[in-house]
């Protein structure tokens, strides 16, 4: 009953008379009944668009009978759909726009096709908006989405973060920009996401397994990020932000302008950061079985910078849009020392403890260049959309030289890399997706593509993990979404992919003694051979979603398949992060998880639960298991960690409820609980690395009154209880049980007809020591950041540019 | 609607019956020098006893050591308090590693060694003498491992 919803929003006003039956006369106003000139009004297609008048009113003059939801927007207003049927009303319709005033402690739902796409969408998702963002801000983008059930940040330092969905990251999660895979070094344990947290206009989390529609590597999940939205016709509108976090002296600042005339519209936005060192509660931290000393309670070496700067570029034409996306990301990290390197032997400490703000060795630099287009034509009821993507990532990590083994103990002047890079990686990416939409009727949705991409990786430096290649990467789908009635939505699909990893041989740079029966001889030992590998795999889903009233059921059974990465199948080299020396092995076979998705939605007047678990099955999952051998050709005695396929069965979910005490106060409750064990192999009975543990997370929030200028003022008080995660596999050792408060308050300020949008968080208000399990820093015993007391100010404007 | 959920809790269950978890303690080696001592004098040309005791839970797997300068005085965090020589550049620093099988069945373990330090290397002469230092690496059979180090001095006896 959807439908009885809109029609509360539809007031008829008899001012004027319909004169033609394909007009569509309406006035969009604020609560108050003023006028909102330079409102936008786009169908949900954006094929009819336009702006309000001086006095709010529009009129869309269609030469087809449309009958579907327009959507109205205007900047600080929530944004309403409106489902029309034809014939429209004779009658002007009156549309009530009401400014923003959002819920906090889970995401934001402000507008109804959201709402209706989360509803009638088989895969369970999650939507952050750009508020949502803004409001919950942290250093790095994932840390901003930690709170969500089912979601994790993997930290590294306190200014990068890698997202974990389920305990699963690094090549299981699938991140998009604009619709183009994100494609960096996500197989490395301490590279970041890469993306300017600022311009993420809206981010969309998948759960489950959806590589019927993104291909390899979409096991446990995907996130979908846009960092775009399109401007109201004829406006100039943009924003200035701050962001300022106590606990490592972050510094952020990024400014946006958009524009649109009538068809062509184009944005631009500049951001920075600059953090110092992050703040952790403890004075000493054992690595192994070291003691390093910090020296003011400041994690040595953890600050950084990063920039980024976007250009958009569109064409919204009556059945033509395209546009460009251009983003560059450049950032500059240093890396805990004693965290890095199997011995820090060069680690000045002088030059370390004097500044908090510098970055030393060792350190990584990283740029990311992204540019992409997007073109969709439609017609009738189809649309083709073709997405094309470069991007070129690099990554290098410097050093100061330090021979492992047998490497030379100065380095040699007739080298080919340069002195103080360790390790460089350069990715070249293209990739091309072509998606035919076919809509017959109003129930059934067709959907057929094909996806492919390439990539050119090179690697450079004086220390050596994988090997450089090539891969092919290509697939063809076929998807369908079919509305069997008002309530049941059904949807299913296949796919077919095939891919190609070409490895480049490696041999070391420099000389090992190798011990043959009679003699020894020095040799420039052959580290990864040549290799060529293709694969080939089927993945597919099945889904159901029903609604009734206020009831919910999504069930959802899916096969997914994920490439082996070259690390996988190559590697053979130190990972000085870990004291370990990984073995690749060449011929692993593409990783294959059965997963079934439930989830079971009550929406009550005054309470709402949400329960969504799973069932997971890999018959190869492909993990790093730990052996008792030791390598003996890099000489160091590095513990060996190979590359093994095991069976695995995970079960868990997440339960989310929340109950409204009165008008103004908010209970809330999450949960999350994952349970892994592996069925065969070496670490048979043995859970999955990186298991999050059980937690709860319990908010109460108070959203009171608007009082004088300050608007929409809320404050919430939130705790988190994580349980000991007990249920370990070497190298890992268990991790105790902590609970960690937190505060947040903000408000909405409008001086002088100007919003100026503030927003504190107070997180770990009693400067616990604790220890994340799933943190990338957990081997060394790195307890999470202290106390950190983080600002964030939003000052938006807006311009109609209207004729006059 | 409610037949179809507790059809999935009972397969659940089902499902989570016919997983045995692992039910060992997971524990680390545990590892204790006893030669050389901290801060022993050790000389070119002369051998001596690296001995070390183990012990592990589920049995044990591989040693690794080596030994490296300390000229620069570089840290892993707690060392024992030798005293040091000044800081001085490497010219022909002497290093070496060894790796060692343990018996994997075995937790308790006394692992005893004799190194002899060679008097100079081929070609280049009298090594360097001053502070060098032992990194200790130990495995048990289950891919735990551990790691420690030990401060001494590599002298030529005059």
């Amino acid at each position: 009953m959807q439908f009885k919803k809109f029609i509360v929003l539809l007031f008829f006003l008899n001012a004027y008379a319909l004169s033609a039956q394909h007009l569509l006369y309406g006035r969009v106003t604020d609560e108050d009944g003023l006028p909102l000139p330079g409102a936008s009004v786009v169908t949900r297609d954006f094929r009819f668009n336009t702006t309000t008048e001086p006095d709010g009113s529009f009129v869309i003059n269609s030469k087809e009978k449309i009958c579907q939801e327009f959507i109205v927007s205007f900047l600080g207003y929530q944004t309403q759909s409106i489902h029309l049927e034809y014939p429209y009303p004779s009658e002007p319709i009156q549309i009530v726009l009401h400014p923003h005033q959002q819920l906090l402690d889970e995401i934001t739902i402000t507008d109804d096709h959201i709402q209706r796409k989360l509803k009638e969408s088989t895969i369970n998702i999650s939507i952050a908006s750009n508020e949502y963002l803004t409001r919950n801000k942290q250093g790095s983008l994932m840390k901003s989405l930690d709170k969500l059930p089912g979601i994790s940040a993997m930290e590294i330092g306190s200014g990068q973060s890698k997202p974990v969905i389920r305990g699963m990251g690094f090549n299981r999660v699938v991140v998009t920009e604009n619709g183009i895979k994100h494609e960096s070094q996500q197989w490395g344990a301490d590279h970041g996401l890469e993306i300017d947290q600022f311009g993420v206009e809206e981010l969309e989390i998948l759960k489950g397994p959806v590589s019927l529609m993104y291909g390899s590597d979409a096991m446990a999940g995907v996130i979908n990020i846009k960092s775009y939205s399109i401007p109201h016709k004829n406006s100039l509108s943009g924003s200035s932000e701050l962001h300022y976090s106590a606990n490592n002296q972050l510094m952020a600042g990024s400014f946006n302008l958009q524009a649109r005339k009538t068809n062509w519209f184009s944005a631009i936005r500049y951001s920075v950061t600059n953090y110092g060192d992050m703040t952790v509660p403890t004075d000493t931290i054992n690595v192994y079985t070291y003691k390093v000393a910090l020296n003011d309670r400041k994690l040595t070496n953890t600050a950084g910078t990063e920039q980024s700067f976007q250009i958009n570029l569109g064409y919204l034409g009556k059945s033509l849009h395209s546009a460009f996306y251009l983003t560059d990301n450049m950032s500059t990290t240093g890396m805990f020392a004693h965290a890095h390197g199997l011995e820090p032997r060069k680690v000045n400490t002088a030059a370390h403890f004097a500044s908090h703000r510098d970055v030393l060795f060792p350190k990584q630099e990283v740029n990311h260049l992204k540019l992409i287009n997007r073109t969709q034509y439609f017609y009738g009821d189809h649309s083709t959309l073709l997405e094309l993507g470069f991007q070129k990532n690099i990554r290098d990590e410097y050093n100061e030289y330090i021979s492992h083994g047998y490497m030379p103990y100065v380095l040699p002047e007739m080298t080919d890399f340069p002195d103080d890079l360790e390790r460089g990686f350069d990715k070249y990416t293209l990739s091309a997706n072509l998606r035919q939409q076919i809509i017959t009727g109003k129930k059934n949705e067709l959907n057929v593509g094909l996806n492919i991409e390439f990539q050119n990786n090179k690697i450079d430096g004086f220390s050596f993990i994988i090997p450089a290649f090539t891969q092919w990467l290509s697939g063809i789908y076929v998807m369908d979404q079919y509305k069997l009635n008002e309530q049941v939505q059904v949807s299913g699909g296949l796919r077919y992919d095939i891919g190609q990893i070409n490895i480049g041989a490696y041999s070391d740079w420099f000389q090992t003694p190798v011990q043959s029966d009679t003699s020894t001889n020095f040799e420039f030992v052959e580290r990864a051979p040549e290799l060529i590998r293709f694969f080939g795999s089927w993945s597919g889903s099945l889904g159901l979603s029903y609604n009734k009233h206020d009831f919910g059921l999504k069930v959802n059974i899916g096969k997914s398949y994920r490439m082996p990465t070259p690390k996988e199948l190559a590697s053979n080299g130190v990972n000085y992060h870990h004291f370990s020396f990984e073995k690749g092995d060449s011929s692993l076979n593409p990783e294959i998880s059965y997963q079934m998705d439930i989830s079971l939605d009550w929406n009550k007047r005054f309470w709402a639960v949400q329960i969504s678990p799973f069932i997971n099955y890999f018959p190869n999952y492909i993990y790093l298991n730990p052996g008792y051998e030791m390598d003996i050709y890099y000489g160091a005695g590095n513990q060996v960690f190979n590359y093994r396929q095991s069976r695995v069965f995970r079960v868990g979910g997440e339960i989310q409820s929340q109950i409204k005490l009165n008008k103004y106060l908010k209970l809330g409750a999450t949960a999350e609980y994952i349970f892994s064990r592996q069925l065969s192999g070496e670490k048979k009975g043995f859970p999955l690395p990186f298991s999050p543990p059980a937690n709860v997370l319990l908010s109460l929030n108070y959203n009171l009154p608007a009082f004088k200028c300050l608007k929409e003022p809320y404050a919430g008080i939130e705790f988190l209880w994580s349980a000991a995660q007990n249920s370990i596999v070497p190298p890992e050792q268990k991790t105790p049980a902590y609970n960690v408060w937190s505060l947040n308050f903000g408000a909405r300020f409008l001086i002088n007809r100007q919003s100026v949008h503030v927003y504190v968080v107070a997180s770990n208000l009693f400067n616990i020591r604790y220890l994340n399990h799933g943190s990338y820093y957990r081997l060394i015993s790195l307890p999470e950041a202290g106390r950190n007391i983080s600002l964030s100010v939003k000052i938006p404007f807006h311009k109609s540019l209207y004729g006059k | 609607m409610n037949k179809l959920i507790s059809i999935l809790i009972l397969t659940s269950l089902i499902l989570f019956s016919c997983v045995d978890p692992k039910n060992t303690v997971e524990e680390q080696p545990k590892a204790e020098i006893l030669s050389p001592l901290p801060c022993d004098t050790m000389y070119f040309g002369e051998s001596f006893s690296f001995k070390i005791s183990l012990n592990d839970n589920t049995g044990l797997g591989n040693i690794s050591f080596d030994v490296h300068n300390n000229f620069g005085h570089h840290n892993h965090g707690a060392h024992e308090t030798c005293t040091f020589d000044p800081v001085k550049q490497s010219i022909n620093p002497y290093s070496n590693s060894w790796i060692f099988s343990l018996p994997t069945e075995k937790n308790e373990y006394l692992f005893e060694e004799t190194i002899t330090l060679p008097f100079e290397k081929t070609g280049t002469g009298k090594y360097d003498t001053g502070d060098y230092h032992f990194h200790i690496y130990i495995t048990d059979n289950e891919g735990y491992q551990v790691f420690t180090t030990r401060d001494v001095k590599i002298l030529y006896r005059s």
